[in-house]
Parts: structure tokens; C-alpha cells; sequence
């Protein structure tokens, strides 16, 4: 893209000042044709970093799908969440954990613990080492994670 | 409350790691078995994942935007969005889970607790925080928008 950008400077700034503009739209017209859909990736991706969410939805719902990977992300990651109930229920209650973390915290300072309804399952340093050790324990559905602070 | 169909109770001042979370509420992120704590945050532009969750979940991480940079209270990271699917709990006798097909910025950069924010989150969902009267008695109500 910076060699054809390069490539469209060099172009123009040899003619009369007169023709500049046509010709500058007629590369910017090539240089779509080359990279399809990255000036609107690139201007999506500013009103993101500028908050303006609802801005670049509307950018976005104009663009057929398919034009580019990039637009189709900014598609899918920009529409508006969904949402659907479950027919089960799943939480545990905190209450207990939170009881357990006031009481126990002190010895387990810098390390990551798992609880299950106020009763610990495990503690290690890596919550990855961690999740390892419950998944082989058979443990690892329900539990909770904390990182205690050293 | 009519319009919600699930609650559990949420925890004030939690202390997670080096965080001290003001409202912390329990959910699942993706297909992970675990249950996490994590921050409910209305004035956050987007929820946020780092560490070791997001290292956890990188099986489960298609299809990103490009990347880009987001002011948060730790300062500037930057990461991307993804499409994940987040599970509010209900707790048991008291309605039903909640799941939401979500966009979440994942970054390695990301330091803090997972965040729970507005965009491609709370903003397609009802929610309330009761307070109770007692310690331990603050109810997070959570139902359809539709």
C-alpha cells in the first residue's frame, strides 16, 4: 500500500496542477480496486478509537459483507450483542467465597486459589497451572478463581 | 421485578488480585468450566479481557478487528475486538442464566480484572442493582431488553 500510495504521488506531482485532482481521484479509484475496503477498515477503526460506536455501525451497515476479512470483523464485532435466556441456572452462591477469601486470604498472599460454595479446590502461582490440576481432579466446573494480592 | 428473569447476588469492595472491584458479579466467558468475578462497569466503553483469561481462551478467539488503542484507568492499551459469548449466573431457585453473544477487547496488555461494559454487552440487556438493607443482601437483577 505505501509503494502505490508513493507510486500515485510521484504520478500526479509531475503533471499541471490542473489535472491533478482527476487524476488523483482516478488512482485512489486504482488503489481501491487493489486494497478493497481498507480506507473504510481504516476510517471505521478511528470512529472505534473515538467512541463513536454509533458512527461506524452506520458506516458498517452500507458495506456488503464479503468486501474484505477486515470489514467483515468490524461487521460481526460491532453488531449489536444478543441475547437469550437459559433454561437452567448455574451460579453458585458467593456469599460463601466471599466468607472463605475474608478468612483465608492471608495464606495464600500472590497466589491463585479456586473455591467452590466456600470450599477451596486448589491453589497454585499460574491460574493456568491451576486449571490444569482441577481439569485432572475433575473440579473445574463451577469452581471460581481469585487472585489473592501479595 | 417482572422484566427480570434471573439474579444472584453481587459483591461490593470485592478485592480480586490487586483490584478492588466496586460491583463484582459472577459469569462465564465462552466455553471455559470456570465461573469468574468480574467487574460491572457501566461507564466502560467496552468489556475488556487480558492475562491469563485471555490466554486461557486463545482456542476460542476467531475473527478479530484490527487492532487499535482504548484509554482505560491504567492507561492506553491496545488489543481487539472479539466476538464472545458471556453467561450472566443465576443463582439456584432464582431464575434462569443469561447469555449474551458479546464483543469484548481482548488484550494482552490488559492488567485488571475482566471488566463487564457497555458496548456489545449491558447495552442489549436489563439490569438493577438492589443494595439490600443488610451486608450480603445486594441483588443484580438481569433479564432480556426485547
Amino acid at each position: 500500500m505505501t509503494v502505490l500510495l508513493k507510486e500515485a504521488f510521484d504520478k500526479v506531482s509531475k503533471l499541471p496542477e490542473t489535472l491533478q485532482d482527476e487524476i488523483a481521484k482516478e488512482i485512489l479509484a486504482e488503489l481501491e480496486t487493489e486494497a478493497p475496503g481498507e480506507k473504510i477498515s481504516e476510517h471505521v477503526k478511528k470512529l472505534v478509537e473515538n467512541g463513536q460506536i454509533e458512527d461506524a455501525r452506520d458506516v458498517l451497515s452500507t458495506i456488503q459483507p464479503g468486501i474484505s476479512s477486515a470489514l467483515d470483523n468490524w461487521q460481526r464485532a460491532l453488531s449489536i450483542p444478543k441475547a437469550k435466556l437459559d433454561k437452567s441456572s448455574e451460579g453458585e452462591n458467593v456469599k460463601d467465597d466471599a466468607l472463605w477469601l475474608r478468612d483465608n486470604s492471608e495464606k495464600y498472599k500472590g497466589k491463585w486459589i479456586a473455591l467452590k460454595n466456600g470450599v477451596l479446590l486448589g491453589a497454585h502461582n499460574s491460574r493456568v497451572e491451576l486449571r490444569c490440576s482441577l481439569i485432572q481432579t475433575g473440579k473445574l466446573s463451577g469452581s471460581m478463581f481469585f487472585r489473592i494480592d501479595d | 421485578m417482572l422484566w427480570s428473569s434471573g439474579c444472584s447476588l453481587f459483591l461490593v469492595s470485592s478485592k480480586v488480585g490487586h483490584w478492588r472491584l466496586p460491583i463484582a458479579v459472577k459469569c462465564r466467558i465462552g466455553n471455559l468450566e470456570e465461573t469468574e468475578l468480574a467487574l460491572l462497569d457501566t461507564g466502560a466503553e467496552w468489556s475488556v479481557i487480558g492475562g491469563e483469561t485471555a490466554k486461557i481462551l486463545e482456542d476460542e478467539l476467531n475473527f478479530p478487528t484490527e487492532s487499535f488503542t482504548m484509554s482505560t484507568r491504567l492507561g492506553r492499551i491496545s488489543g481487539s475486538l472479539y466476538r464472545i459469548i458471556i453467561r450472566l449466573l443465576a443463582e439456584e431457585n432464582f431464575g434462569y442464566d443469561l447469555t449474551v453473544e458479546s464483543s469484548v477487547f481482548v488484550s494482552r496488555e490488559w492488567e485488571g480484572p475482566i471488566v463487564l461494559g457497555y458496548r456489545g454487552f449491558l447495552e442489549r440487556i436489563r439490569f438493577a442493582l438492589d443494595p439490600g438493607v443488610a451486608p450480603g443482601e445486594q441483588i443484580f437483577y438481569f433479564g432480556l431488553a426485547e
